[in-house]
């Protein structure tokens, strides 16, 4: 095999091998960029609940504070008139549950925390108030609010003293549940929702008598079950460990439906108590931008596969002019005037082309000097032997 | 004796007719039978391999039966 070959055949592999590792490096590129934009696409649904839930419980706060501000309510509550509060307040409640407030209780001041009125159920009170909402407006003086589970979804509850006349008359607690937060979210982002529960905050047997004629989706997945969600409900599960997920959220892969590709992730939802309680599953479509990056990755592979090709072709284009062609030009000097020497031709150095400036005409240099050398010994030889 | 320079007579005269140059034809011729043509006297002693290998040499060089 000539040296020609062989470099062209190093050149080749070597430039394969780069080819191939650009294209390496670019898919790990993609790879990276649609980790980046997966995770940001979590990152802003965290976000976006977090921001719906500070939003809504300055409304909730907002509310018990008109509420609080209100004298002929102040009276009743004060006279424990749970008749007439009711009549007072159940204009205003028709209006709260127009803006989604759908629960708004009057409790008794500890040490009791017992249920003084339930608007939705005015008739049954008198049970104690021990939720973390409830307890952290107590401890604070101020206002306690929260994710809470119910039993069957969650709720956003806010929990206020009610001072009347420099005296602690009871609480004022209002909530509203979040299962509208979905289509509220959905209709900002455009995105598909579900909201998960944690199987062990609930109760298997009255999960089931309320579900009101719908198929009882308990054992769909093993920790969590799905109490809501905006698109395909399928798409919408999680099979994992809530508790595993981090508060910034995860993001559970992508999966091909109808010819488009949907990233999954999850957001905790974390109730008052601290406890990951649920989880928010979003379902965004990424077809665009998986398109987008696809096409630019195969753009910049194909790029470096050309690149890799020219650079090759010119490496080998390179080498033959400034080396193997000066070799050859060597080789052909050396044996025409070796052929010369041999045959009688004893001053045929003198006749060779001046060596060039570079390795090459180094040993060209040498071999003149060599040739004049053995033509001068041939030539006083032939002399001896013709005596 | 004699057999030797009497083929490296012929060689020359065959390169003196197909117009080829002497000392590289010759040297070619040289190189590949491993002595000097240029050394060939008509005392040089006959060498059935040297005679062999003169004859096969010129035969490649020339291109033409010697």
């Amino acid at each position: 095999m000539s040296i020609k070959t062989k470099f062209v055949l190093v050149i080749a592999v070597c430039m394969l091998l780069l080819g191939l590792g650009m294209a390496l490096l670019v898919q790990q590129g993609s790879d990276r960029t649609l980790e980046i934009t997966a995770r940001q696409i979590v990152s802003a649904a965290a976000a976006s609940l977090d921001q719906m839930q500070k939003a809504d419980v300055q409304k909730l706060d907002a509310a018990i504070a008109a509420v609080e501000a209100h004298p002929a309510l102040a009276q009743a509550f004060v006279a424990r008139d749970r008749d007439r509060l009711y009549a007072l307040a159940k204009p205003i409640f028709d209006e709260l549950r127009q803006r989604d407030i759908t629960v708004w209780h009057f409790h008794d001041p500890e040490p009791a925390k017992t249920n003084f009125l339930r608007m939705h159920k005015p008739s049954f009170h008198g049970d104690v108030m021990d939720r973390p909402t409830m307890n952290k407006a107590i401890a604070t003086k101020g206002l306690g609010a929260g994710m809470e589970l119910g039993q069957t979804t969650f709720a956003l509850r806010a929990v206020r003293p009610w001072v009347i006349d420099g005296k602690l008359a009871g609480y004022v607690e209002m909530s509203e549940e979040i299962g509208n937060y979905l289509g509220r979210m959905k209709a900002q982002t455009g995105d598909d929702y579900g909201l998960l529960i944690e199987k062990q905050f609930l109760d298997a047997k009255s999960y089931a008598s309320l579900r009101q004629g719908q198929r009882n989706d308990w054992d769909d997945h093993p920790a969590v079950v799905a109490v809501g969600a905006t698109g395909d409900a399928s798409l919408a599960g999680f099979d994992g460990q809530l508790s595993e997920v981090p508060v910034e959220g995860q993001i559970l892969g992508s999966v091909e439906r109808g010819g488009r590709i949907f990233l999954r992730g999850i957001v905790p939802v974390v109730d008052s108590g601290g406890r990951k309680a649920g989880g928010l599953v979003l379902v965004h479509d990424i077809t665009a931008v998986r398109a987008s990056v696809a096409s630019a990755r195969n753009r910049a592979i194909a790029l470096s596969v050309l690149a890799a090709v020219v650079l090759a072709v010119v490496v080998v284009l390179l080498f033959q002019q400034l080396a193997v062609r000066r070799v050859e030009r060597m080789l052909s000097t050396l044996e025409d005037y070796s052929a010369r020497l041999a045959g009688g031709d004893y001053g045929a150095a003198a006749a060779m082309p001046p060596p060039g400036n570079d390795e090459i005409g180094k040993f060209e240099r040498f071999f003149a000097d060599f040739l004049k050398l053995m033509g001068q010994m041939l030539r006083e030889l032939e002399a001896r032997s013709k005596k | 004796m004699g057999r030797l320079y009497d083929v490296v007579q012929t060689i020359e005269r065959l390169i003196a007719e197909k117009k080829l140059d002497p000392f590289k034809t010759k040297g070619m011729i040289s190189i590949q039978t491993g002595f000097a043509l240029g050394l060939v006297r008509p005392e040089t002693p006959d060498d059935p391999v040297q005679l062999a290998a003169l004859k096969a040499a010129a035969e490649q060089v020339l291109k033409q039966k010697v």
